[in-house]
């Protein structure tokens, strides 16, 4: 068949039929600026956060008290912290730990929170009830405070920041997961699932879960920039990340006795996180407009 | 009406019901010896027991939660380990800076995100609307904390405008109160304010293309009175339901910004707790930071029903 006995209509669909996934993101990527900076500083950091001695200039606990609290310079890009160590090493390593915190404390919310809120929306009744009462107690102790608890418990340190700060972000998964399973069960594929006489588990687990992953990928990455900023207000608090371990709270706190005479000290690690954050939201605000293109505001 | 609010009455009981195994779980069930963790690894079996003694650690899991239970439905959250004195009284004497704090910011973050997320979607892509985006971009991506730290070294370290730290009972010199007060609320608000204006606008913009809207524009009603009327009025109910949610935020917030700002406040007393492992003081907080926001919930819940009749009949 040759191209000239195709109508116009035919041409288009053809083309973009022929168009592979690759180029289909360059060309989202082109007309979405500000996702494209935020995918950007997401690869570096992840780059930077799997192979720290790579990037960083220094050892990140090398000391040197002689230029300790120093300027940003040649030598030291970001200047020095209170005990001559490196401020960009630091960083780097730091974001090693921020990244895991907010990874694995988003995992465990949705590991825990994805099956509760499909059970709630799929059974309903007296088991959604019970799970959103629950729910809802979790919802009304601060997340913050939710996670203080549970550090005075447990102690400090990256597995007990897990499960501090997941358990206060399991409601927004479980209130998600259920709000959207109760969406899809009206619909044809779930009926015509029940009438084949499918196990619920199967149903829920094949056939609901994967048609509602694209609002739950969403949540996930808001839920790793907020274990980020819990991260670091529990370590600013000293109760998270113990010293001498770099992670950006532990930065803001150390940098806290030194307002006066090294600010720097202070916006380096808190401009990472804002970053950070903001880039997992644009990325978050992306991966809905890629799959639902109308839900753009 | 009075049906549903009894409803709302009874599911609040419940939810606090959960609220009270949640605190008491979290410090009585979870891995880690408190008696440990509180006296330390090298201690005498005799303070061992006696802090057993004092927890009602040799009690059955049970009798332990009935009896924090109990003390707490009168305000008898037990005694701190360090100096002995009884929590409510710990708590009732830090709680000024707290509530000043907390219903300033609350305030303050309704007034700005009502008023600049009304404005900025009147006027879409005018200045307030830029300036309305910009902080709901990066209101909720900055830690309450780190904008404290920010705005310490900018108006008390660089500018010399405010005092960077402490705080003065309003009754006592309501000038330094008010100095003193500027910053921590700021750090507060503008994550609240972030997420407020992001509502505010989104359900403006859309309540703005409804069809009564464009009639009321149409039958020539001035532009103030359209807004007032219905616009506002229907714009107000889904930024009501964050109302709760705001009130956990700030409650939440207090703990890191009191601290910033060596404010003697609930928060700070539970950052300090948590340090010196006083779990009768968490556990508190924890109940009472419930308590307060299952009481918001409901208030929320009541006007709600208040003001669209239909959610009373479901």
């Amino acid at each position: 068949m040759t191209a000239s006995s195709l109508s116009t209509s035919e041409i288009t669909i053809y083309r973009q039929a022929s168009r592979s996934l690759p180029r289909l993101g360059l060309r989202y990527l082109r007309r979405h600026p500000a996702e494209t900076v935020a995918l950007c500083w997401l690869i570096l950091l992840i780059l930077v956060a799997l192979l720290p001695a790579v990037f960083a200039p220094y050892a990140p606990n090398l000391q040197s008290l002689k230029i300790r609290l120093a300027g940003p310079s040649s030598l030291h890009l970001l200047g020095t912290d209170e005990l001559g160590r490196d401020t960009l090493t630091r960083v780097i390593y730091g974001s090693r730990v921020s990244a895991t915190v907010g990874l694995l404390s988003a995992g465990f919310a949705a590991v825990f929170g994805i099956p509760l809120g499909l059970i709630a929306g799929y059974f309903g009744g007296y088991a959604d009830a019970a799970i959103m009462r629950v729910v809802d107690a979790l919802l009304a102790i601060p997340g913050l405070v939710l996670a203080l608890g549970v550090v005075t418990a447990v102690g400090g340190g990256v597995w007990p920041l897990m499960l501090a700060i997941g358990i206060g972000y399991i409601p927004a998964f479980v209130r998600l997961t259920r709000g959207s399973v109760i969406g899809e069960m009206g619909k044809l594929y779930v009926q015509g699932a029940n009438a084949t006489g499918l196990s619920p588990v199967r149903i829920m687990w094949r056939h609901i879960l994967p048609n509602i992953m694209s609002p739950l990928t969403v949540q996930v990455t808001v839920a790793v920039g907020l274990g980020i900023i819990i991260e670091a207000s529990l370590s600013f608090l000293g109760v998270g990340i113990r010293p001498p371990q770099a992670s950006w709270g532990v930065m803001l706190k150390a940098s806290y006795g030194y307002l006066e005479q090294q600010p720097i000290l202070s916006v380096i690690p808190g401009m990472a996180i804002i970053l950070t954050v903001m880039s997992l939201n644009f990325l978050g605000d992306g991966i809905r407009d890629w799959f639902d293109p109308r839900a753009r505001g | 009406m009075l049906a549903f609010v009894i409803r709302r009455l009874l599911v609040s009981v419940v939810v606090l019901f959960f609220v009270t195994i949640i605190g008491f779980s979290i410090t009585h069930l979870l891995p880690g010896d408190p008696v440990t963790s509180i006296l330390g690894e090298t201690s005498s079996s005799e303070a061992r027991v006696r802090v057993r003694q004092e927890l009602n650690l040799n009690d059955p899991v049970v009798t332990q939660y009935v009896k924090w239970v109990g003390g707490a439905l009168h305000l008898d959250f037990g005694k701190t380990f360090r100096q002995g004195s009884p929590v409510s009284t710990e708590l009732r004497t830090r709680l000024a800076p707290t509530l000043e704090l907390g219903m300033t910011s609350l305030v303050f973050s309704f007034v700005f995100g009502l008023g600049l997320g009304v404005m900025a979607a009147v006027k879409r892509n005018g200045p307030m609307d830029h300036l309305a985006r910009f902080i709901g971009v990066i209101g909720i991506a900055t830690p309450h904390f780190w904008l404290g730290l920010l705005l310490i070294v900018l108006l008390a370290v660089k500018l010399h405008w405010l005092p960077a730290f402490g705080y003065v009972p309003f009754n006592e010199n309501p000038s330094e109160n008010v100095k003193r007060m500027i910053m921590p609320v700021l750090a507060i608000s503008l994550g609240q304010l972030a997420v407020l204006v992001r509502m505010v606008r989104g359900t403006m913009i859309e309540v703005l293309e409804e069809d009564y809207v464009r009639t009321a524009n149409a039958k020539g009603l001035s532009r103030l009175l359209v807004l007032r009327r219905h616009v506002l009025r229907n714009g107000m109910i889904p930024v009501l339901t964050v109302a709760g949610l705001q009130v956990a935020r700030i409650a939440g917030g207090a703990a890191v910004v009191e601290t910033v700002f060596a404010i003697p406040g609930i928060g700070r007393l539970t950052a300090e707790a948590v340090q010196g492992h006083e779990y009768n003081v968490v556990q508190a907080v924890m109940l009472m930071s419930g308590v307060v926001i299952v009481l918001a919930n409901l208030l929320v819940d009541i006007a709600y029903g208040w003001l669209d009749p239909r959610v009373s009949y479901s």
